[in-house]
């Protein structure tokens, strides 16, 4: 359950992202890449839960896919965000 | 267009400990971060030690509960400030819900505030709240197993309080094995054996955290 906590900070993450770059501003968010390290300490599927219901109203994000890679470094981390050309 | 960002998401709960711990330092604030597994004593104890502590400390609650208000409610008695923290059946209590909290403290007029975590002895070990003090209840009717099961909790805590100690031979529990499977994985900690339920038991704990604040404050 400690998902809803990290898709609360992802979010965070993407929003100061968006707002640190002019060219991002008005532009949708394709997809969200996370690299994430076995043992799995977050489970995607529960993140995935949270993270969709709270950005279900904001129409820049609401459309993304997330997109999970497997990494040597221990964590969670948003490794890259894809917005539109 | 692809952004490269790579953030630690767990980073993020980190800095905001921090600041809490900022804030807290500024305003002469001691914070403890009361953690154990479900039902092991953490409002039993609050009870019970309380009333000694807050006759030379002024003292504020932050409860946190997945659901309810039922702690809040058993320490309500004490007339202290309290913040009900519900996370909604998340399984900790993170840096930004105390955060929030502590806008909604008197920061000016207290000395010591208590954290009661959810019950859990694996998430909150690693969400940072920007705490002075971790203290974990541990119960000894979980089983002498546990420190090496849940070592994050145990390895992180800079007090642990065992209790329940009066059920030991109940539950076939050796005391003395079980304190020293605990030193082993965190040899720096202080070790207080206690059984909440009965305040004769708490005097050292009290005094040590009273004398701990009090010095702490006063730097
Ligand atoms: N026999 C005995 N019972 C205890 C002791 N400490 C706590 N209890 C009992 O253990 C039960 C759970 O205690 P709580 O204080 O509610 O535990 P908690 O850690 O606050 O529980 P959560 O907040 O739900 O995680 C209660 O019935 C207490 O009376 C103790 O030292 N001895
Ligand atoms: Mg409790």
């Amino acid at each position: 359950m400690h998902e809803a906590s990290i898709a609360k900070y992802v979010l965070e993450i993407v929003q100061e992202t968006i707002d640190s770059d002019p060219c991002c501003q008005n532009k949708l968010v394709k997809s969200i890449t996370f690299a994430l390290s076995r043992p799995y300490t977050v489970y995607p599927d529960s993140f995935e839960f949270y993270f969709t219901e709270l950005i279900r109203d904001i129409p820049q994000i609401c459309g993304t896919q997330l997109i999970y890679i497997d990494s040597d470094q221990r964590g969670f981390f948003v490794s890259s965000i894809d917005f539109e050309d | 267009m692809e952004i490269k960002v790579l953030k630690n998401v767990m980073q993020k709960n980190s800095a905001i400990g921090n600041d809490n711990r900022d804030v807290f330092h500024q305003k002469g604030v001691y914070t403890i971060n009361l953690t154990s597994s479900p039902g092991a004593g953490k409002t039993t104890l609050l009870e019970n030690s309380l009333p000694e502590l807050m006759k030379s400390l002024n003292i504020a609650i932050i409860e946190g509960d997945p659901y309810t208000t039922r702690d809040a409610e058993r320490l309500a008695h004490l007339n202290l400030p309290t913040i009900q923290v519900n996370t909604e059946g998340g399984c900790h209590l993170d840096a930004q819900m105390i955060s929030q909290a502590i806008g909604e403290l008197d920061l000016d007029n207290i000395d010591l505030c208590v954290i009661e975590n959810v019950g859990n002895l694996v998430c909150p070990a690693a969400f940072d709240l920007g705490e002075t003090l971790r203290v974990m209840v541990y119960s000894i009717t979980e089983g002498a197993d546990k420190p090496k099961k849940y070592y994050n909790m145990f390895q992180g805590s800079h007090v642990i309080l065992i209790n329940k100690v009066e059920l030991a031979e109940l539950c076939n529990i050796d005391l003395e094995a079980t304190y020293q499977e605990v030193r082993e994985i965190n040899p720096t900690c202080k070790i207080f054996q206690i059984s909440a339920t009965r305040p004769e038991t708490l005097i050292e704990w009290n005094s040590w955290l009273a004398h701990t604040v009090k010095k702490a404050i006063c730097q």
